[in-house]
């Protein structure tokens, strides 16, 4: 399978912390790839450093290289803003638009290319919330405010938003965290259909959802990559003892 | 064994009654304030009756204010205040709303701190100083400079015709706007800071340029707070007296032109109070007062409701 995304001895510093170290690591095309450890073992960091989300922090950096398709997104004629248009991110905690209506939402991100046509704008409106099986229960509202939604229908509001921009890879950090067991199944279900089109990479703390939704899982321990294969392998029969003592539940 | 407990119980007791005591006085002193203002807006319209007797809603319509005919109408001095400061506010808001995205959203931590520091130090200037330097740099320059500009160049619009006196209602504009440009970018920083940066790493990670992340999470999100922050500015404008009156030309007219001597509410006050020899001035004078008392308090409750929904929605939104 084809490498969408490529990590290769990645570094990330917040100062003094050094909070991911040395990491490579391959995420394939088409698949949902898993990132799994206890907290604080800089699961967040790594994504975040995909969509180069660290320029925003003062004091972080990043070394190394992540290649998208080949080409090193942290090289300095990269545009950080054109890669966060093709590596779309849903958060931990939903975070619609407050002031803007369910309609806005789904269009803000798809706005940014410029002008755009009314029934242009009204398609991709539709397209994007059929995708994440939002429209039936929103279509007769779509000018109502983004907060009047279930917690659950604004995370997948705001995956409707990622991908109306049309991106090649989804990041997503522990997208169920904040959501009730429906609403996570939900999402799980959208993440199998996603795959198809995008390339996922979700982290998460719960390791029955790595095991339920994804192909490959990489374990990530006090800011390393310890190890990373097919999720059946990772979860049966892992390589590496600190793999088998985590997944097993005994520790973290 | 029991006294122990005893002594317990009676420590929670003391502790308890020192609660009320403070308690208690906080709540006397909040109500003296409230009683202190409400028996000055009292005194002031007691103070105002013969005047309001005497001219009714004429007092506000009315354009003459001569003290000799004992004929006071105060349209100049409201017409004054309004229009200084209402043009104040239209120039003092774009710049203290850029002023504080660029504490807050572009220029680096540290030195946004001393941007922000100074900012505020300009707040703290005493207006008198304000209305120095206006009357004496500020207004020769425009005498000199930019009015006969304006009226060179677009004396058509009636806005910029006549002789440029220097002290004007341009001048109090340009001081005013001076004066309330520090305020609204202290409070519009404030307003800004609450906007969670989560909305904000919602907007770059949907591929925002810094200035549309601004446009499509943080003014939004700010809105109604920047909103208190401008009516709180509208409200220290009008009460603006010292530099006003320095600068303005303390003419009581009502003149289109920007370039003329006009007068406001405070000025006047602040002007006529000792010489006026008979009831009837200083009622004028009073029930001016009381019309910029109110419409000042009317103006802050706006503001602080705002603002207070602000302190509010912090933390209840993602
Ligand atoms: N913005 C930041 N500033 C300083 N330290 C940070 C920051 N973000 C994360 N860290 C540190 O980096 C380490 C990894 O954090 P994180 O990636 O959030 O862990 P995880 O997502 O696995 O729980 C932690 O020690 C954390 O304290
Ligand atoms: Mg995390």
């Amino acid at each position: 399978m084809n490498h969408k995304v490529l990590l290769y001895s990645l570094n990330v510093h917040f100062g003094a912390t050094h909070a991911v170290k040395g990491v490579t690591l391959a995420f394939p095309e088409n698949s949902v790839t898993a990132i799994i450890g206890p907290s604080g073992c800089g699961k967040s960091t790594v994504l975040r450093a995909i969509n180069r989300m660290h320029d925003l922090t003062p004091g972080a950096r990043v070394s190394g290289s992540i290649a998208l398709d080949g080409t090193n997104i942290y090289a300095n004629n990269v545009d950080p803003v054109a890669i966060r248009r093709r590596i779309g991110m849903v958060f931990q905690k939903p975070n619609p638009f407050p002031a803007m209506s369910i309609y806005d939402n789904v269009i803000s991100g798809y706005k940014l290319n410029g002008r755009i046509r009314r029934d242009d704008a009204d398609e991709v409106v539709e397209s994007s919330l059929k995708r994440v099986a939002l429209w039936d229960e929103v279509k007769d509202r779509l000018r109502a405010n983004a907060m009047e939604l279930s917690g659950g229908q604004q995370q997948r509001l705001c995956i409707a938003r990622t991908i109306a921009v049309k991106p090649e890879v989804i990041l997503m950090d522990e997208p169920c965290s904040a959501l009730d067991p429906i609403a996570t199944m939900k999402i799980e279900e959208l993440i199998e259909e996603l795959k198809e089109k995008y390339t996922i990479i979700i982290v998460t703390h719960n390791m029955q959802q790595a095991a339920r939704v994804s192909d490959v899982t990489a374990f990530f321990y006090l800011g390393e990559l310890v190890e990373c294969g097919d999720t059946p392998m990772i979860f049966t029969k892992p390589e590496k003892r600190q793999t088998e003592d985590y997944i097993t539940g005994r520790f973290g | 064994m029991l006294q122990e407990t005893d002594t317990r119980r009676w420590q929670i007791e003391k502790k308890l009654s020192g609660d009320f005591v403070f308690k208690g006085l906080t709540v006397v002193f909040a109500f003296t304030i409230l009683a202190i203002l409400l028996l000055m807006v009292e005194e002031m319209h007691r103070e105002s009756l013969p005047a309001l007797a005497k001219f009714g809603w004429r007092f506000v319509t009315g354009r003459e204010w001569d003290a000799v005919q004992s004929s006071f109408g105060a349209l100049p001095f409201i017409w004054g205040s309004v229009i200084s400061s209402v043009l104040a506010l239209f120039l003092a808001t774009p710049l203290s709303v850029g002023t504080a995205l660029f504490i807050t959203e572009i220029a680096p931590q540290r030195f946004g701190g001393v941007v922000s520091a100074l900012v505020e130090l300009l707040a703290a200037i005493p207006s008198v100083i304000y209305g120095l330097w206006g009357v004496l740099v500020m207004a020769p320059w425009l005498q000199q400079s930019v009015e006969p500009f304006l009226s060179e160049r677009l004396g058509f619009i009636p806005v910029f015709q006549g002789t440029p006196y220097g002290v004007s209602m341009l001048a109090a504009v340009f001081i005013l706007m001076i004066m309330v440009v520090p305020i609204i970018t202290a409070i519009t920083r404030e307003v800004l800071l609450t906007v969670p940066q989560s909305q904000k790493e919602a907007a770059v990670a949907l591929g925002a340029t810094r200035w549309e992340m601004i446009r499509m999470t943080v003014l939004p999100y700010g809105r109604s707070g920047i909103l208190g922050a401008v009516i709180l500015g509208l409200g220290r404008a009008i009460g603006e007296t010292m530099a006003v009156t320095m600068v303005i030309g303390n003419t009581p007219q009502i003149s289109l032109s920007l370039l003329s001597p006009a007068y406001t509410m405070p000025s006047v006050i602040a002007n006529e109070f000792a010489e006026a020899s008979s009831k009837l001035h200083s009622s004028a004078l009073m029930e001016i007062g009381l019309i910029l008392l109110v419409v000042t308090l009317i103006i802050n409750i706006l503001a602080r409701l705002l603002l207070w929904g602000v302190s509010r929605q912090r933390g209840r939104t993602p």
